[in-house]
């Protein structure tokens, strides 16, 4: 699904140079659940912005189901995440012109105009993350949690193969983070979605199957996550 | 080529940031400088384009205020140089209404306390040298062999001397004369050279006698000048034995106002002593109309000046909220905060206003050549060729745009203040403002300044002048900015729909974005709506009076044919010609009547109007005159018997009724003219009295006719006519055959050049509008990079970016197009019921504009959305990574 082949992404130049990531071999199978920490500055969201292409890497190639990244323009990246790709940020990851249903509508009306259809299924994603009742709130009346359900949900609706976090419960309490994480492992299982999940929370890290670890641009392990399930976590 | 433009772009930012670094690096011996430096400085050069938009739009308002006002002094002060020039050192000018006879002298001379008396006789003729195109010069006919001329006027030339001492020579002729050095060597012409002058009574060769340096009379007229003895040019010029005028000087310690009034006494009614500079005075007057117009409408460029820096200014407030909220944690006193963003607002004004009085002296240059021919045109001749500085004006200029730049700062700077350190920490959260509803202030305001612009509107005109109704019009446009939100609102709700069907959801996420800073999106939309406004009252007006004054024209002046000399009008550019073509004209197959038109320039109870002869019989049995006051059965052979008409603007200005005498001055004495009917009439702004022909030529001495009048037998074709006119007598007498069409085309042409300044004002409030929008949607992209960044994290297309924030502009720009025609059409009211009617005693019918408003519409909602462009460009060139990082 991911291949990761000598990527290396630096910024700046001279002495203010920095090599955030260096010739990282990395393979993801499909449907695989992996966990990236790192100390701060490691090259986590280097890493992540390189693989949801809304960053190019100074060396090294970067292919996705087959298909060379560096090869293609702006529009095709783009319409690359917008159909393949679910992205879901820290925080303030929606619209606040839009309220919650239109807010995960929103890949799909940047593709085409959204149908009932679309509605409906909008409606029930965000049902199955919880938010059934919540549907037409707007952004500002909900709880930090909420929206990141939202997020999650907004993720899903054009059901991509890929799903990219970076501290998707980085800002919330750790009961709130653990039912969100738990919503994403079930979503990964139902889909058969990748997921690659940047975290600092070892117990959030569980939730996958596979822990990437990096430092200074390295990577520093990669192993298989033991723990079997995120409820015997605490 | 690109390249070019950024790099001179780049080139002109970084001019002015250096003007604004230095400016501020002048303030650093103080701390509020040293604030200055650190903490706004850095800002100014971050937002680069945004520093140097606002400094451009406080520029453009000064440049306009200055150059417009500077073009004015110009041409009044041109003209009054030249009359300086020509005879500074009178005491004292006798006239009347108009010419007057030559042995008046004596009795002025007879007047105890008047030292020396002078006649002089003055035209403005048309050089007909190759390569003069349409060049005038000024010929003043003086007796300088007299002893008393050279008192008055200083000739520095020394074959003047030689004929003083032995005129004979020079006397021989009609055609002698003395030419300005200047023009001279413009035209190579050396001693005995012939100079070929438009006449009465056809173009005709001087002979050049000697040359007078650029100095004293040398100088009159931008030095196209010529001096010849006076009963000479009265000949050559077929003046009979009338004068233009006596320049008087005084003895020593007699006191003006006694000899004033005894040389009246002397001289009968209807003649006038007064100082020279008097007639600045009705030079003013005259141009008093246009000149208030055009200061209006600078006024109003700065206005929109001030709505853009005023923007700058709030939306620089919004952005630094954090910075603030620093600064007030470290210690900054709110007192601090206030001053810094003022000293803000003063720097950019004193940047763009010091920019300002650049391009205004600039535009100044530009604009003076195109008003001095409109000028010239219809109220008087003047040769202003250089734009007269006057510092004090270019310092008020200056002042006025640093004192809007700093009111503009000071109003959002104070706001800042009131801001809490804890609140602008927090990064604030977006909330939605729930639309207002039921009876806000911002309604309650709007209705106030409505109900205080119908009061302003009825107020009586002060020194004849409508300054009420003036300011009911920046009431009408303040009262129409507290209503934008609403049209903002209204428009979004429409557009909502069919925007999204047509153009997808970035449509939708453009119409959710307008109202999120509801205040910067009303400034936009207010400036743009001024500009829109300005453009639909000047094209209501305009269109306005255009129709009324041709529909008068083919009604009341239907004649096939209009022969003129030396312009194509009769104004005050033409030749008035000799009274000798009535009969060959007449002759002319397809002829089949000939009216002739003298028009003369007159002073009425302090109003210059013109006085118009026609022949009544001819004139009456074609034309529908328009009657406001009595009827043709009655007035028409009335005037046939010596009565006399004037028209509706004059009777309104004075209040005149059927029966009034009208007392005029003629050369021959004071006369009495009973009034027999008003009627519409467009030849002056002043007023027009309108006579007999064989009144004109009994009571004024003038058989000259301006135009000759045709009217063709039914069915003849007016071109052939015109053809043989042209050929028999056009070179000779310098004609210009007009038909009907042609006349009513010229007409226009002349209103057209005339209001030319007006469509330049809009323009540049336009321009200035514009500014405003990319200013705004800067910010607008600015304040949502995170979120920009989500969009395009998820999907949303690069073009689909572009999209969203151009049609944000656009919604702007359909918002200001409505509010603006609204506010057009009742400024175009106003300005037709209460400010034209009051300026020019005319009163006109209103009419819509209909294809200036679809034409203004459909350009600003377009030159808007475009202005959204290079905002739009930005947004979609961001760095999706770093904007995702961007708080
Ligand atoms: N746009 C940029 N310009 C310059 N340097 C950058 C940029 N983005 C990241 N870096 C540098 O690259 C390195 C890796 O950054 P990255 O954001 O990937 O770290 P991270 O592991 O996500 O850290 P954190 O846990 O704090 O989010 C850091 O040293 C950072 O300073
Ligand atoms: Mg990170």
């Amino acid at each position: 699904m991911i291949e990761l082949h000598r990527v290396s992404r630096t910024y700046g130049e001279g002495a203010t140079r920095v090599e955030a990531l260096v010739e990282i071999d990395l393979h993801i199978p499909a449907g695989q659940f992996v966990s990236i920490m790192g100390p701060s500055g490691s090259g986590k969201s280097t890493l992540l912005n390189l693989v949801s292409a809304l960053d190019v890497p100074t060396a090294g190639t970067i292919r996705i189901d087959g298909q060379d990244i560096g090869t293609l323009d702006d529009d095709a990246l783009t319409l690359f995440r917008r159909r393949k790709v679910g992205l879901i940020f820290q925080f303030f990851n929606l619209l606040p012109t839009l309220n919650a249903a239109d807010n995960v509508l929103l890949p799909v009306m940047l593709e085409r105009k959204a149908t009932a259809a679309d509605r409906d299924r909008a409606l029930a994603i965000l049902d199955s993350v919880g938010l059934g009742k919540r549907a037409h709130h707007h952004v500002h009346e909900l709880s930090g949690g909420e929206m990141q359900r939202v997020a999650i949900a907004r993720s899903l609706i054009l059901e991509p193969r890929l799903i990219l976090a970076d501290e998707p419960t980085g800002n919330l309490d750790s009961a709130t983070g653990r039912s969100i994480l738990e919503l994403l492992k079930r979503t990964a299982r139902d889909h058969g979605t990748t997921v690659v999940m940047v975290t600092h929370d070892r117990a959030a890290a569980e939730a996958g199957d596979r822990l990437v670890r990096l430092r200074d641009g390295h990577l520093e392990g990669d192993e298989a996550v033991t723990v079997p399930s995120v409820g015997g976590v605490g | 080529m690109r390249a070019l433009l950024r790099g001179l772009g780049r080139l002109f930012t970084g001019a002015l940031l250096s003007l604004v670094h230095l400016a501020a690096l002048a303030l650093s011996p103080w701390r509020i400088g040293r604030l200055l430096r650190t903490v706004s400085l850095p800002r100014f050069y971050e937002h680069r384009l945004r520093t140097a938009l606002t400094v451009l739009g406080i520029a453009l308002g000064v440049a306009m205020l200055i150059s417009v006002v500077l073009v004015n002094r110009s041409i009044l002060r041109s003209f009054a140089e030249t009359l300086d020039d020509i005879s500074g050192k009178a005491d004292l000018e006798v006239t009347a209404a108009a010419s007057y006879e030559e042995e008046k002298l004596e009795g002025i001379r007879g007047v105890a306390g008047v030292l020396r008396a002078t006649p002089v006789v003055q035209e403005t003729a048309l050089l007909r040298l190759p390569g003069a195109k349409g060049e005038r010069l000024l010929i003043i006919g003086v007796d300088f062999l007299g002893e008393d001329d050279e008192h008055f006027r200083r000739y520095d030339s020394a074959e003047m001397k030689a004929i003083k001492d032995d005129p004979i020579a020079f006397l021989n002729a009609s055609t002698h004369l003395i030419i300005g050095r200047k023009l001279a060597d413009r035209y190579g012409l050396k001693l005995k050279d012939a100079v070929p002058i438009q006449t009465p009574t056809g173009v005709q060769q001087f002979e050049i006698w000697g040359f007078i340096e650029d100095e004293g009379v040398g100088r009159a007229f931008g030095g196209a000048v010529a001096v010849m003895y006076y009963q000479a040019m009265q000949v050559a010029f077929d003046r009979g034995t009338r004068i233009d005028r006596v320049d008087v000087a005084l003895a020593p310690d007699t006191p003006a106002e006694q000899v004033c009034a005894a040389i009246a006494a002397a001289l009968g009614p209807g003649f006038e002593a007064n100082r020279p500079d008097r007639r600045n005075a009705q030079v003013s007057q005259m141009l008093g109309g246009l000149n208030l117009a055009l200061t209006m409408g600078s006024l109003v460029a700065i206005l929109v000046g001030m709505f853009l820096i005023y923007n700058t200014m709030s939306i620089s407030v919004v952005q630094r909220k954090r910075e603030l909220g620093i600064l007030r944690a470290l210690g900054t006193t709110k007192r601090q905060i206030l001053a810094l963003f003022t000293l803000e607002g003063f720097l950019l004004g004193c940047v763009g206003s010091a920019l300002g009085v650049a391009i205004g002296l600039g535009l100044a240059r530009f604009m003076l050549a195109a008003l001095t021919a409109s000028v010239n045109e219809i109220y008087l001749q003047v040769a202003a060729t250089e734009v007269h500085v006057d510092p004090l004006l270019v310092l008020a200029g200056f002042a006025l745009g640093v004192a809007g730049a700093v009111a503009s700062a000071f109003v959002p700077a104070r706001e800042a203040t009131r801001v809490s350190a804890v609140q602008t920490l927090r990064t604030g959260r977006f909330t939605p403002q729930a639309p207002r509803r039921g009876f806000t202030r911002a309604d309650a305001g709007a209705l106030a300044l409505a109900g205080a612009a119908l009061i302003a509107r009825a107020l009586p005109p002060i020194a004849g002048q409508p300054y009420g109704p003036f300011a009911a019009t920046t009431l009408v446009l303040l009262s129409l900015a507290l209503c934008l939100p609403r049209v903002l609102g209204l428009v979004r709700a429409i557009l909502r729909r069919p925007l999204e069907a047509a153009l997808g959801v970035e449509a939708r996420l453009a119409n959710d974005n307008v109202p999120r800073d509801l205040r910067r999106a009303t400034i936009t939309a207010g400036a743009l709506m001024v500009g829109v406004s300005l453009t639909v009252a000047f094209a209501a007006f305009l269109g306005s009076f255009k129709t009324s004054t041709l529909k008068w024209v083919s009604q009341t002046v239907p004649a096939d044919i209009f022969v003129t000399s030396g312009a194509r009008f009769s104004g005050v550019k033409n030749t008035p010609m000799a009274d000798t073509l009535r009969e060959p004209l007449s002759a002319i197959p397809g002829v089949a009547e000939v009216d002739r038109i003298r028009i003369i320039n007159i002073v009425y109870r302090d109003l210059p109007i013109k006085l118009l002869s026609a022949n009544l019989e001819i004139f009456a049995k074609h034309s529908q005159m328009t009657f406001l006051q009595g009827d043709a059965e009655t007035s028409v052979p009335a005037v046939l018997q010596g009565d006399v008409m004037v028209s509706e603007n004059l009777a309104r200005r004075l209040d005149l009724k059927v029966g009034d005498a009208i007392k005029l001055a003629a050369p021959t004495g004071e006369r009495s003219y009973r009034l027999a009917g008003v009627i519409l009439d467009y030849t002056s702004d002043q007023g027009t009295v309108i006579l007999d022909r064989a009144t004109m030529i009994r009571d004024w001495n003038d058989a000259r006719v301006d135009t000759y009048e045709l009217y063709l037998q039914p069915g003849a074709d007016p071109e052939p006519v015109k053809r043989a006119i042209e050929e028999k007598y056009g070179e000779a007498l310098n004609l210009f055959v007009l038909t009907q069409t042609e006349f009513r085309g010229e007409l226009e042409h002349i209103l057209d050049q005339t209001f030319a300044v007006m469509n330049a004002l809009e323009f540049v409030a336009l321009v200035i509008a514009v500014l405003g929008v990319v200013n705004a949607l800067l910010a607008t992209v600015l304040d949502r990079i995170r979120e920009l960044g989500v969009l395009r994290a998820i999907g949303m297309l690069r073009r689909q970016v572009r999209r969203m924030v151009m049609l944000e502009a656009g919604i702007l720009g359909i918002s200001a197009v409505i509010a603006g025609i609204v506010a057009g059409l009742v400024l175009g009211f106003i300005l037709i019921h209460d400010i034209f009617v009051v300026q020019s005693g005319w009163y006109i019918e209103l009419l819509f504009p209909g294809v200036e408003i679809a034409q203004v519409a459909v350009l600003v909602v377009i030159v808007s959305t475009l202005a959204g462009w290079y905002p739009a460009r930005e947004a979609a060139r961001l760095n999706v990574s770093d904007a995702l990082e961007y708080e």
